[in-house]
């Protein structure tokens, strides 16, 4: 299974060779790809990895056969089985989808079809082979081959009446029921629930391994691939710029990106805070250099020259011309709260049987998104708050900020009652409490420039600073948190979601405040960036005694910044403790549910075959 | 970080840009040469006009010809002179009028979308029914209620039009009030006004814009018609609509005094209006990137 890794010379079955794709025309042309070349074997699953903005998606398209519109191929072609797939006809393609070449979209409520019954899709995809008589049937099948209980009622069901997990693997199915040789999946699990996530990943694996297709599994999750892939492939700035088994890539990557980006992988298992990649990400591929050249700390002059694929053991291919000097990912010496600067641990906000219940439209029993709830925050220290959607630890967040009126419970900030709404709170307490949130395209207003954003906390909070010891200030800031000043004059648009993020955890620092509500600040940010701003949070946080709270639904991400962890279902606190103690030996069965479920490729790399059940009962929800 | 200077390039003079792109768009082209034109005949009209507006300058029903260029009408008087004149009623009363509307809307408009609740609740309710009601109707009973003066059509129409401004203002501050720099405001505590007016509305401007040219277009007709119909401006004042309605029992005999002003109506709605469907498009292609203005 590991010797089909071939790039160079293998024959594979679907294989791209020098494929070279732009988007545009005229002077606004954009190369996305750079001479990839890629093979796909039978029975072996491939892992994409990449950035957004690495061409990821364009690769996976375009071993498809499918063209959006703007896109030309510049060079290169894809082949499946020796004939020709880039430049088919549309007929030609339509015969070679579904049976031959399958795809595994990421989102399931535009994939599949409202108004259809699952089993008119089925007979969409069945009547192409088999006719309609026997179509019924197979799709019962398959329905009971991806774990769909009572899979006869199941396909009379609109895709609706089913979970995400549940959509996921009906799409599976549909994807699968014509036996193809090819299978795409692109992102297959990002947008479900991690418990989820891991039970569909486990249900992919084992039908890629029964039904021996061919699978490349796209997806910016590293961590999730290294335990679902045979072979890794890495893209950069368009290019794969390492190609090898799993183990080899994962664990000895001889690329400096894929060290660079395995290190920036927060780890549930290791203290050690995951590592930021300096420098943006190009979003044009390199064409005439090597793409990391200006992010690269083994950097040297040839470097800017075309940059060759190297073969550094059998199957193993890097584009790097000092592929034995690239370092191991690294493992940065532990930093607990012990070991840091003992300050007098004060306890700053007290939050006490907090309840938040929303009314629901229509009557009916009220939600109590936060049930009876109490932590308390300190100084200098992280409390983490981790659960799936819908646990409440967003609403617990804003409640803490004044966004959400507790219904019952008290909080307490310094031993004074906290006002249930910021606009009820003194000028010193909003002041003090500080929150930064999730979406980096919401966070800034877009009619106003960063400067204008970042002047606000400063005139509301120390409206006696005079104008030039504002912009003092402003700049002073903005250095702190990497950002150039010049960024001062623009609007956020012209901002990467980085340095949004950035600008929004800046202008909370403004106000000087004690504690730091952090909302999901990383989630939607790319793996290096989202360590890049774990970096910053935490030399932040120790350098001004900061109080963290840190929301977060990924465990790693939690182990990587908290020093307390709270643990939340449905509302309600399930496990609350040191952080490394509640994942290392976890004590509530949902916790040890959430720890199993998160991708851990430092055990379980050995790429022994998973054996996942094919009819585990579907309990997600 | 450094290269960041080099990849953003600074926008230069985004105001020019933004007009240039904006007569790109046909109708938005096509709609500013019209609204120039009757601009300019509105303005320079009253001090180019051959004759007064209400002088009797020769005998009554002439047709069109060199000392009259359009004839006269029933009473004598020079209608190319009346339509000089009488522009600037038509489109002063609709533009006060949905000005004092836009006041009122985007007052409430703003609170009831981002309080939400009970006053959220009242305001739908009283919109709902104001929406039922027949416009014509109100504007009836009002003018005869109140007597037929500008200000009563201005007033009006205002109170007419404004209910449609705030469902849209309501419905964009909506959609605007969960974004997290709102909440962000809020989480600061920044006061309702500064929520409202430098958060929200900036937002909404172009939702605001589109509803404004819109509006506008319908008022043109809407005043006009009452004027017709002898509830708006009176006679012997020179408003077109009022020359409509004058002149109409003589469509047959002397077309021309009905004909050009209706159209002069027609062309001052379609120029707004065509104004307003460039600046739908317009904020648009900014929104989805297909402009970079």
């Amino acid at each position: 299974m590991s010797a089909s890794v071939d790039t160079q010379r293998g024959a594979g079955l679907i294989r791209a060779e020098n494929l070279s794709i732009a988007y545009g025309s005229g002077p606004h042309v954009t190369q996305v790809l750079h001479e990839v070349t890629l093979a796909l074997a039978p029975g072996t699953i491939t892992g994409l990895a990449g950035e957004s903005g690495s061409g990821k998606s364009t690769l996976a398209l375009a071993l498809m056969g499918y063209r959006p519109s703007g896109q030309q191929v510049l060079s290169g072609r894809v082949d499946l089985d020796g004939s020709r797939v880039t430049g088919s006809s549309v007929r030609a393609l339509h015969k070679l989808w579904g049976a031959r070449l399958a795809y595994m979209p990421q989102d399931t409520s535009t994939s599949l079809n409202p108004a259809l019954t699952i089993g008119a899709h089925f007979v969409e995809v069945l009547r192409r082979r088999g006719g309609r008589r026997t179509a019924a049937q197979r799709a019962a099948g398959w329905m009971g081959r991806v774990g769909i209980p009572e899979p006869r009622l199941a396909l009379r069901r609109y895709p609706h009446q089913f979970s995400g997990g549940q959509q996921q693997r009906i799409a599976l199915a549909l994807a699968l029921c014509l036996e193809p040789e090819v299978l795409i999946l692109d992102e297959p699990t990002t947008g479900l629930d991690v418990v989820t996530q891991a039970q569909v990943n486990r249900l992919i694996v084992a039908l890629a391994r029964d039904t021996g297709v061919a699978a490349l599994y796209v997806s910016h999750n590293l961590a999730l691939l290294a335990t679902v892939c045979d072979d890794l492939a890495i893209m950069y700035a368009g290019q794969i710029v390492e190609h090898g088994p799993v183990r080899e890539v994962y664990r000895a990557p001889r690329h400096p990106y894929t060290s660079a980006l395995i290190s920036a992988v927060p780890s549930i298992s290791a203290s050690a805070p995951p590592r930021g990649i300096p420098g943006l990400a190009r979003t044009s591929a390199a064409t005439g250099e090597c793409g990391f050249l200006d992010r690269c700390p083994l950097r040297v002059d040839g470097c800017a020259s075309p940059i060759p694929l190297v073969e550094v053991s059998d199957g193993h291919v890097a584009r790097c011309i000092r592929t034995a000097e690239v370092p191991a990912p690294g493992v940065q010496a532990a930093r607990t709260a012990a070991d840091r600067e003992p300050g007098d641990p004060s306890v700053l906000i007290t939050v006490t049987e907090l309840t938040c219940q929303f009314q629901r439209r229509g009557g009916g029993a009220a939600l109590r998104a936060v049930d009876g709830v109490s932590v308390t925050v300190t100084a200098g220290r992280t409390l983490g708050i981790a659960g799936e959607s819908g646990s409440g630890k967003s609403t617990l967040l804003k409640a803490m900020a004044g966004l959400v009126r507790p219904t019952e419970g008290r909080m307490s900030f310094r031993g004074t009652d906290l006002h249930g709404l910021a606009a009820g709170r003194p000028l010193a307490v909003r002041k003090a409490i500080q929150i930064v949130f999730q979406n980096p395209d919401a966070t800034l207003n877009p009619r106003h420039t960063i400067g204008q954003s970042m002047e606000r906390p400063l005139r509301l909070f120390a409206p006696r600073t005079g104008r030039t010891e504002r912009h003092r200030l402003i700049v002073e800031m903005m250095q702190q948190v990497q950002l150039s000043p010049v960024l001062l004059e623009r609007y956020p648009r012209d901002l990467s979601g980085g340095q949004r993020q950035r600008v929004a955890i800046a202008r909370s620092l403004l106000a000087e405040p004690e504690v730091l509500l952090c909302d999901e600040v990383t989630s939607a940010l790319d793996v290096s960036v989202q360590a890049s701003i774990i970096e910053l949070l935490i030399g932040l946080r120790d350098q001004r005694r900061l109080a963290l709270v840190f929301v977060t639904h990924d465990l790693g991400v939690l182990r990587s910044i908290a020093d307390d962890a709270v643990i939340m279902q449905n509302g309600q606190v399930r496990e609350t403790g040191p952080v490394a103690g509640v994942l290392a030996h976890p004590t509530d069965p949902y916790t040890v549910r959430l720890i199993d479920a998160v991708p851990h490729p430092e055990t379980d790399l050995p790429a022994a075959p998973h054996h996942g059940t094919l009819h585990e009962p579907a309990t997600e929800s | 970080m450094t290269t960041l200077a080099a990849t953003v390039d600074t926008p230069a003079a985004p105001s020019r840009r933004r007009v240039r792109a904006f007569l790109a768009i046909p109708q938005g082209l096509a709609g500013s040469i019209l609204l120039v034109l009757l601009l300019a005949v509105v303005i320079i009209g009253p001090f180019v006009a051959p004759y007064g507006e209400n002088q009797i300058e020769g005998a009554p029903l002439q047709g069109p010809g060199g000392q009259f260029w359009l004839g006269t009408d029933t009473y004598g008087r020079d209608i190319f002179s009346r339509l000089l004149y009488g522009g600037g009623s038509v489109i002063l009363l609709p533009l006060i009028s949905i000005s004092l509307a836009m006041l009122v809307a985007v007052a409430i408009g703003l609170l009831a979308g981002y309080l939400g609740g009970w006053l959220d609740l009242i305001v739908t309710r009283i919109i709902d029914v104001a929406l039922a009601i027949p416009s014509y109707l109100t504007a009836l009973v009002v003018v005869s209620a109140f007597g037929t003066s500008g200000t009563v059509v201005v007033v009006t129409v205002a109170v007419i039009y404004a209910p449609y401004i705030i469902r849209v203002l309501r419905a964009a501050t909506q959609t605007i009030s969960p974004r997290e720099f709102v909440l962000a405001a809020r989480a600061r505590g920044e006061r309702l006004r500064w929520i409202l007016f430098r958060e929200i509305l900036p937002n909404i401007g172009p939702t605001l814009l589109v509803e404004i040219a819109l509006r506008l277009t319908y008022a043109v007709m809407f005043i006009a018609s009452l004027s017709f119909l002898g509830l708006g401006v009176q006679p012997p004042s020179p408003n077109w609509g009022v020359m409509v309605a004058e002149n109409r029992l003589l469509l047959l005999v002397h077309p021309a005094g009905v004909i050009v002003p209706a159209l002069m109506i027609g062309v001052l709605a379609i120029a707004v209006n065509l104004i307003a469907d460039a600046l739908t498009q317009f904020f648009g292609d900014r929104l989805h990137g297909r402009l970079m203005v």
